[in-house]
C-alpha cells in the first residue's frame, strides 16, 4: 500500500512543480526568465508540441511523441502531472475541500455514464480542421492555452497590483527594488469570453471533478483512446471488492464503477486518489495489463463498435462545415474603404508570424506573447482577423509599439505561430506600414509643430518636412516597418492622424540610406 | 587658547597654495582673457569646456564655476535629469553621456547632499532606456539612485500662473519635492523642435507630454520653463547627434564633439548651445518665445563666459 502513496504523493509534487514552472512563465512581470526556457518548459504541451510537429515537418522528438508514449505506458498521467488547466482544476477541487472540512459536507462524486460522442466528435472536428488549417475550436478547447488565457487575464493583472502596491510602500522607505508595472488591458469582450469559460470551468469542476477532462478537452480524447492499452492500469480486484463506493465517492474523473466494480480508463486521470486512501479490502492496484486485454474487451467493446459509425457519420458532417470556415480565411479587413477616415483595418500580427494565414493556423491564443511584451504592444484581439481568427494576439498601440530590437515574442511562442527572428532581421521585418492621415494632424488643424511620430520613428520612415514654415509628418514606406511608434506618439485622439496598416504577409523593409557627415574638429573654438 | 584655532600664518600659506592650484588649473585651460583679468571672487556665469572625456570636462567645468557646492549644501536631497528617452546606447548620442552622468553623482555626494536621484520620463520602455543608454549602471557606480518616471501616481498636478497654453500640468513629485534640481540634457538635433537642449529636457519631467504635442509644443515647453527652472543646468555636447533626432537612426548620424556647457541660467545656456549645434538660436521656436519671461538671459554678450580647452 506504501508504494501507492508514495506514487501519489510523487504525482502532487510534480504536478506542482509545473503548474509553479508555467505560472512562472505566465507571471514573470520583470522578465528575469531567459528565453531560451520558455519553449524547454512548454514542449511537452501537447497542443504546441504537435503544432511545431506539423509545421517543422516531422513529428520526432517532439513532446506529442512522448507523451503519447507515456500515455501507452502509464495512462493519462499527462492530465494530472503536466497539463496546467487540470493541475488548476485539482486546486480548485482541493479548495473547495479545504473548506468544507469541517462540515462534513466533502464533495463526493459519482460515476458518469460516458456520453462519448460528444468527446470524439469534437475531437474529430478538432483533426480535420487542423489538417484543413482552422484551428478555431482547438483554439476554443485547447486546456494549456485555456490555462494560458485565464491566467493572462485574471490572475495576472492581480500580480501586477499586488506589485505596485508592495512598490508604493517600498517607496516611502526610499527603496527602489521594485518597480511599478503597467497592467497590460486586454479589450473587454475577450476578458469577458474567458472569464465566461472560467466561470463554466469552475462550476463543472465543482459539481463533477475533470469533467472537462473527460468530455470535452481535446487532448484528454485523444491521450483517452491510447490509455485504453496503456500497459500499467488503475484495477479492481472483483473478488476482493465489496462495492462500498468509498473509492467512487473519490474518483474526480468519475470514472470508477463501484457496482460494476470497473475502471473506465479512457477516462481515468491517472492521480491515485483512488489508491492513496484506504480502500477497506484493498481490492484496488495498479496492474501490468499488456495490450489492454483486462478491461476493455468486457467494457468497451460494444460501445465501440457504434462509436465507430457515429464518428464516420460525424466527420462527414463536419468536413464541410470546416472547410466553409477555410473559405471565410480572407474575407475581413480586405476591402477598407475610405482609408482616410477610418483607422486599422487589417490587424498587425506579432513579428515572426511571416503572414496571416500561417498565424491563423498555428496560433491558439495562449497569450504567452502578450505576458512577454516588454511594452505592453501584444493584446488579444477580438474580430480583428476575422471570425475564424478569434481571440488571437496582434499588434496595438495604444499601451506601447514594437521595439525596434525586441525578439522576446518570436523566441517564446511554444506553436511555432511566432518564428523566431534575429535582432538584425527584426530591424527591417516589416510587419505593417504607416498611414498619415493629413486632415486629422495638429500642424495642419492647428498650425502649431508637434512633430511626436517622427521624433519615435526608429528608422525616420516618418520624417518632417517644412511646409510653410512648419514641419509636417511624410512617410516613407520603403523604410517603414510597421512598430507602431508613430501611431502610439501621436497626440490626437481618437483616432490618430497617423496609423498601421497590417502587412497580411510580412515584408522586408530597405534599410535606411545613410550619407556620412563631416567629422567635426573639438580643437575648434566656440562660437559664442 | 584653543587648539584647533588657525593662526593667521597658516591661512596665508594655506590659501596661497589654494590659489596656485586654482592659477594652475586655469593656465593650463587656456583661459578666456575676460576671466584672467576678473577678480578671485567674480565666479563666471557660464563655463564652456572642450576637448576632454565627459567625467574630466565636468569636472574641470564645476570647477571653474566655483564648486558644487554653490547649488549642493550638505543634507540637501538632488535630483539628476539627464536625458534618458530612447533605448539605445551611449555611441548613438540619443541619451545623455553616463560617464557624465557619474561624474555628476559623484560631486553632489562630495559634496555631502543627502541623497542623488536620477530619473527621466522616458518615450522607450523605461526599463530598457535606463538599461541601455548606460545611465542606470553609472548611476549606481557614482553612488546614486535610480528612481522609475513610469507611474502616473508619483505625479502631482500644478498650476503655472504665468502660462499661456500649459495652465496645469502633472510633475514629478521628487522634482517638487527635491532641494536640487541639476538638468543634464544632450545636444541633439530634434524633428520637431529643431533642437533638443535643457529647457526642452525637462519635458521628462513631466506626466503628459502628448498634451503638449498637440497644444502649442514651443509655447508648452516656454511656459513650463517659466515654473521650474533647474539649479545648474549642464548640457553635454561630447557626442551631438546631428540629424535624426531625438532618437537618431545610426552611429552614423552623430559627430564627435567633445563639447560641454555649464551654468545656472537655462536660457543662456540653451542660447550657447545652439551656437554650438550651428543653428541660430532665434530660429528654435521655444528660445524665442522664452524672452521676457524671466527664464534667463538670451543675451551672452551681458554674461561672464569663461571657455576652457583641454
Amino acid at each position: 500500500m506504501r508504494i501507492f502513496q508514495i506514487l501519489k504523493r510523487f504525482r502532487v509534487a510534480v504536478a506542482t512543480g509545473f503548474i509553479t514552472l508555467i505560472a512562472l512563465l505566465f507571471s514573470d512581470i520583470y522578465h528575469l526568465i531567459p528565453q531560451q526556457f520558455f519553449r524547454m518548459i512548454l514542449s511537452v504541451q501537447i497542443v504546441p508540441s504537435v503544432f511545431n510537429a506539423l509545421k517543422a515537418g516531422g513529428i520526432l522528438f517532439s513532446g506529442f511523441l512522448i507523451i503519447s508514449l507515456l500515455t501507452l505506458i502509464m495512462g493519462r498521467v499527462y492530465c494530472s502531472t503536466l497539463c496546467p488547466l487540470g493541475i488548476l482544476m485539482d486546486l480548485i477541487i482541493r479548495i473547495r475541500q479545504k473548506f468544507n472540512k469541517s462540515s462534513k459536507k466533502k464533495i463526493a462524486f459519482k460515476f458518469l455514464k460516458p456520453v462519448r460522442i460528444i468527446p470524439f466528435s469534437l475531437l474529430v472536428i478538432v483533426v480535420i480542421g487542423l489538417f484543413l488549417g482552422n484551428v478555431l475550436l482547438l483554439l476554443v478547447l485547447d486546456p494549456y492555452s485555456n490555462f494560458g488565457r485565464i491566467f493572462t487575464i485574471l490572475f495576472k493583472p492581480t500580480v501586477i497590483a499586488l506589485n505596485n502596491l508592495l512598490y508604493d510602500g517600498l517607496i516611502h522607505l526610499d527603496n527602489y527594488t521594485l518597480h511599478p508595472i503597467d497592467i497590460n488591458w486586454a479589450n473587454l469582450p475577450v476578458s469577458f469570453f474567458v472569464l465566461v469559460f472560467f466561470a463554466i470551468l469552475l462550476l463543472m469542476t465543482l459539481k463533477k471533478g475533470r469533467l472537462f477532462c473527460t468530455h470535452v478537452c481535446p487532448v484528454g480524447t485523444y491521450l483517452g483512446l491510447l490509455s485504453r492499452a496503456s500497459l500499467f492500469k488503475v484495477v479492481i480486484n472483483k473478488e476482493k471488492c465489496i462495492s462500498c463506493g468509498k473509492c467512487e465517492r473519490i474518483c474526480k474523473a468519475g470514472c470508477i464503477s463501484a457496482k460494476d466494480k470497473k475502471v473506465d480508463h479512457s477516462r481515468c486521470v491517472m492521480c491515485l486518489n483512488c489508491l492513496d486512501m484506504k480502500c477497506p479490502t484493498n481490492a484496488l492496484s495498479i496492474r501490468l495489463t499488456p495490450f489492454g486485454k483486462q478491461s476493455s474487451k468486457q467494457q468497451q467493446a460494444v460501445p465501440q463498435q457504434v462509436e465507430k459509425i457515429r464518428l464516420q457519420r460525424r466527420s462527414l458532417l463536419a468536413l464541410p462545415l470546416a472547410s466553409l470556415a477555410k473559405s471565410r480565411r480572407y474575407s475581413s479587413g480586405k476591402n477598407h474603404t475610405d482609408k482616410k477616415f477610418k483607422n486599422r483595418t487589417i490587424p498587425v500580427s506579432p513579428p515572426g508570424s511571416l503572414n496571416h494565414h500561417h498565424f491563423k493556423e498555428t496560433c491558439t491564443a495562449c497569450y504567452l506573447c502578450v505576458n512577454a511584451c516588454p511594452s505592453n504592444a501584444i493584446k488579444p484581439s477580438l474580430l480583428e482577423y476575422g471570425t475564424e481568427g478569434i481571440l488571437l494576439p496582434h499588434l496595438t498601440n495604444e499601451q506601447g509599439y514594437c521595439n525596434l530590437e525586441c525578439t522576446r515574442c518570436s523566441d517564446i511562442c511554444p506553436n511555432g505561430a511566432l518564428i523566431s527572428v534575429t535582432q538584425e532581421e527584426k530591424k527591417t521585418l516589416q510587419i505593417g506600414i504607416a498611414h498619415f492621415v493629413r486632415e486629422k494632424c495638429v500642424v495642419i488643424t492647428d498650425g502649431t509643430d508637434c512633430g511626436a511620430c517622427s521624433e519615435h520613428c526608429p528608422t525616420k520612415a516618418v520624417n518632417m518636412e517644412i511646409e510653410n514654415g512648419l514641419f509636417v509628418p511624410v512617410v516613407d514606406e520603403n523604410i517603414c516597418i510597421g512598430c507602431g511608434a508613430c501611431e502610439y506618439a501621436c497626440p490626437v485622439t481618437p483616432e490618430k492622424a497617423i496609423f498601421v496598416e497590417g502587412n497580411p504577409i510580412h515584408q522586408v523593409a530597405d534599410k535606411p540610406t545613410v550619407k556620412k557627415l563631416e567629422p567635426v574638429n573639438p580643437e575648434e573654438d566656440f562660437p559664442f | 587658547m584653543p587648539k584647533n584655532n588657525i593662526s593667521r600664518r597658516d591661512f596665508i600659506i594655506k590659501t596661497s597654495i589654494a590659489g596656485a592650484i586654482g592659477g594652475a588649473v586655469i593656465g593650463l585651460g587656456k583661459c578666456n582673457p575676460v576671466m584672467a583679468a576678473g577678480s578671485n571672487n567674480e565666479l563666471p556665469d557660464l563655463v564652456a569646456i572642450r576637448g576632454g572625456e565627459p567625467g574630466v570636462m565636468f569636472n574641470k567645468a564645476i570647477e571653474a564655476w566655483g564648486g558644487i557646492h554653490r547649488v549642493v549644501r550638505a543634507g540637501q536631497t538632488v535630483v539628476v535629469k539627464p536625458n534618458i528617452g530612447w533605448n539605445v546606447t551611449p555611441d548613438r548620442a540619443a541619451n545623455t553621456n553616463p560617464e557624465l552622468v557619474e561624474a555628476i553623482v559623484r560631486a553632489c555626494l562630495k559634496a555631502n547632499a543627502k541623497e542623488v536621484f536620477v530619473m527621466d520620463h522616458t518615450a522607450d520602455v523605461w526599463t530598457k532606456c535606463y538599461k541601455n543608454s548606460g545611465i542606470q549602471q553609472a548611476t549606481k557606480d557614482g553612488g546614486g539612485k535610480m528612481v522609475p518616471g513610469n507611474n502616473e501616481r508619483d505625479y502631482k498636478t500644478v498650476k503655472i500662473p504665468m502660462a499661456k497654453r500649459l495652465k496645469t500640468v502633472k510633475v514629478h513629485d521628487l522634482i517638487l519635492s527635491t532641494d536640487v534640481l541639476i538638468n543634464v540634457p544632450v545636444l541633439k538635433h530634434h524633428v520637431s523642435t529643431k533642437l533638443s537642449l535643457g529647457m526642452k529636457n525637462l519635458m521628462g519631467i513631466v506626466w503628459d507630454r502628448q498634451w503638449w504635442h498637440k497644444n502649442d509644443l514651443h509655447q508648452c515647453i516656454a511656459d513650463f520653463s517659466t515654473y521650474i527652472k533647474a539649479d545648474l543646468t549642464i548640457i553635454d555636447g561630447y557626442r551631438m547627434m546631428k540629424r535624426n533626432g531625438p532618437m537618431g537612426v545610426s552611429t552614423d548620424d552623430v559627430l564627435l564633439q567633445k563639447a560641454l556647457l555649464l551654468g545656472a541660467d537655462p536660457l543662456a545656456l540653451d542660447v550657447a548651445a545652439s551656437k554650438m549645434f550651428g543653428m541660430n538660436p532665434m530660429d528654435v521656436g521655444y528660445i524665442r518665445l522664452s524672452e521676457g519671461l524671466n527664464i534667463g538671459t538670451n543675451d551672452l554678450s551681458t554674461l561672464k563666459i569663461q571657455k576652457i580647452k583641454i
